[in-house]
């Protein structure tokens, strides 16, 4: 990561290469952390809900 | 524009052959290639979001006090898991299954699985940022858009019972795939229903609307009605939601962000991908205004309230006999004759009572109506176009192509209603038996808010709801 030139200039810069990670086989990590995310979020979700539920059942 | 091209080829040598295709049809039709394109597709998108604007107030003022900000949480999910997962697949799915599940490029050479991997993978050069291209992040944005009203769209109808997590699910599996694929046949110009039946959905009456509300019947027969809703013989009690002006105002943002929709179905002339310099275009390439478009949407708007007035004279109804007077005219709104659009939108909205009749006494709760305004007056935009605008030619081009027609309109609306309903019943019939689809009976008795949202709606209190929404 970090930027891709030699020198800090934009002068140089074409296309995607300027963005962090790109040719550096980063993007696939940051794909898979943003993916994971929001598995982890739907899962975490769904056992506070279902939990909310049956403490409300035992009422 | 040439060195442009040749530079993004150069930097992203896995898009060629959709750089070919631009190459030559920018050689056919001339380009400015100026800015405005970038921009009319951008300021789509925050008009887009006053239709989720518009959902979220509607759905809230339709729940019950004890259920409001459980509705909304719902909402705002549905609208944020649509982002990444659209990113993640939809965009490809749109590129890579025109022709079918073979994923064999197409006649226009922009579709097929090299075009997809090339330009519509997440790990594509243009699926970021990219001095190169300014444009592909702008529709994908647009198209996000579209995805998310598709999920809103189911999400009314199974307020106050559904669980946030199987919703969310749904939604994924409607917004960034099912109606995606009827996008990828019938809303491009390489889709086999365009191509070998002249299928013709301009505004998406049946790809976006019909796939949507079948998808909510699906689920709808899983997850059973609201407690209270149906009597021991059958017969149907009405659930009012607890703010009827908010349901109002929402269902009138809804018609706004429309229009921002509606504007984004329009390809824009002059640029390298433009199917013209000069002439605005439908996605097929046909020839179309935008002074027409708005016309008839205006027009298919007031036919839906006005005839909703007339076989109702409720409000609710009113405001969705607007949008269900739009969706009536939707499929052909490059077409229609304005005071045509006023009659099909009005013919529309008079069949609303009787369809969300029909579908209660079947012992389908539609909290919003959702399956009618959706789903059946999505089909009927379908078949309207191909009882009113037969042998219009399908595709832009030279004489002799496929041309729209009662059969095509009519295999088009199959095809949609299958591609809503079977996903959306077989997921929440998964989504059940795993106990992640309906919420528990203590909890929907109590209220979904006093049970799980750490907030209150109206902590000051509000009128009770009455019997028997108790």
């Amino acid at each position: 990561m970090g930027f891709p030139g030699a020198e800090a200039t934009w002068d140089a810069v074409k296309g995607a290469a300027y963005y962090p990670g790109a040719g550096s086989g980063m993007e696939g990590m940051w794909l898979i952390a943003s993916a994971v995310l929001c598995v982890v979020a739907l899962i975490v979700g769904a056992r506070h809900e279902n939990a909310a539920y049956r403490r409300k059942q035992a009422e | 524009m040439e060195e442009a091209l040749a530079e993004l080829l150069k930097n992203s040598p896995e898009l060629k052959p959709l750089i070919d295709s631009v190459t030559a049809n920018a050689t056919k039709s001339g380009t400015g290639n100026t800015m405005f394109a970038e921009i009319y597709y951008f300021l789509s998108i925050p008009l887009m979001v006053l239709i989720h604007v518009g959902f979220l107030a509607y759905e809230m003022g339709a729940s019950r006090t004890k259920n409001v900000l459980a509705s909304g949480i719902k909402n705002i999910l549905a609208f944020a898991f649509m982002v990444p997962t659209f990113y993640y697949f939809g965009w490809f799915v749109y590129y890579a299954f025109p022709t079918g599940f073979g994923m064999a490029p197409g006649p226009n050479g922009i579709s097929g699985w090299e075009v997809a991997v090339g330009a519509a993978n997440p790990f594509s050069s243009v699926m970021g940022p990219n001095l190169g291209d300014n444009v592909t992040g702008v529709f994908v944005g647009a198209f996000t858009l579209f995805a998310a009203t598709t999920a809103s769209i189911m999400s009314g109808a199974v307020i106050e019972r559904i669980q946030v997590a199987g919703f969310v699910i749904l939604s994924i599996v409607l917004g960034s795939f099912a109606w995606v694929l009827g996008a990828a046949w019938g809303w491009h110009a390489d889709g086999w229903l365009v191509q070998s039946w002249g299928y013709h959905d301009f505004g998406a009456a049946g790809l976006v609307h019909a796939v949507a509300g079948f998808f909510a019947l699906g689920v709808l027969i899983n997850l059973g009605p609201r407690i209270g809703k149906f009597n021991a013989d059958g017969s149907a009690n009405h659930i009012p939601g607890h703010n009827m002006p908010l349901t109002l105002i929402g269902l009138m943002l809804i018609i706004a962000g429309f229009w921002g929709f509606l504007m984004a179905c329009v390809i824009v002339p002059g640029e390298a991908w433009s199917w013209s310099a000069t002439g605005w275009n439908t996605i097929y390439g046909t020839p179309m205004t935008v002074g027409g478009m708005t016309m008839n949407i205006l027009m298919g708007f007031a036919g839906g309230i006005i005839g909703a007035w007339l076989v109702t004279r409720d409000p609710f109804w009113m405001m969705s006999g607007a949008l269900g007077g739009i969706i009536s005219c939707a499929s052909g709104l490059d077409l229609w004759w304005p005071p045509m659009a006023f009659v099909i939108g009005f013919i529309g909205a008079c069949m609303m009572p009787a369809s969300y009749r029909f579908f209660e006494k079947l012992g389908i709760d539609d909290a919003v109506g959702a399956v009618t305004v959706h789903g059946t007056l999505g089909l009927w935009g379908v078949l309207a176009v191909g009882i009113f605008a037969s042998g219009y030619p399908a595709l832009g081009g030279d004489a002799g192509g496929v041309t729209i027609g009662i059969v095509g309109q009519a295999i088009g609306a199959v095809v949609m209603f299958l591609l809503g309903f079977v996903p959306g019943y077989v997921v929440s019939l998964i989504l059940r038996a795993m106990g992640l689809l309906r919420v528990g009976e203590a909890a929907e008795l109590a209220g979904l808010d006093p049970t799980k949202v750490p907030a209150s709606a109206y902590p000051e209190g509000i009128g009770a709801s009455a019997a028997p929404a108790e």
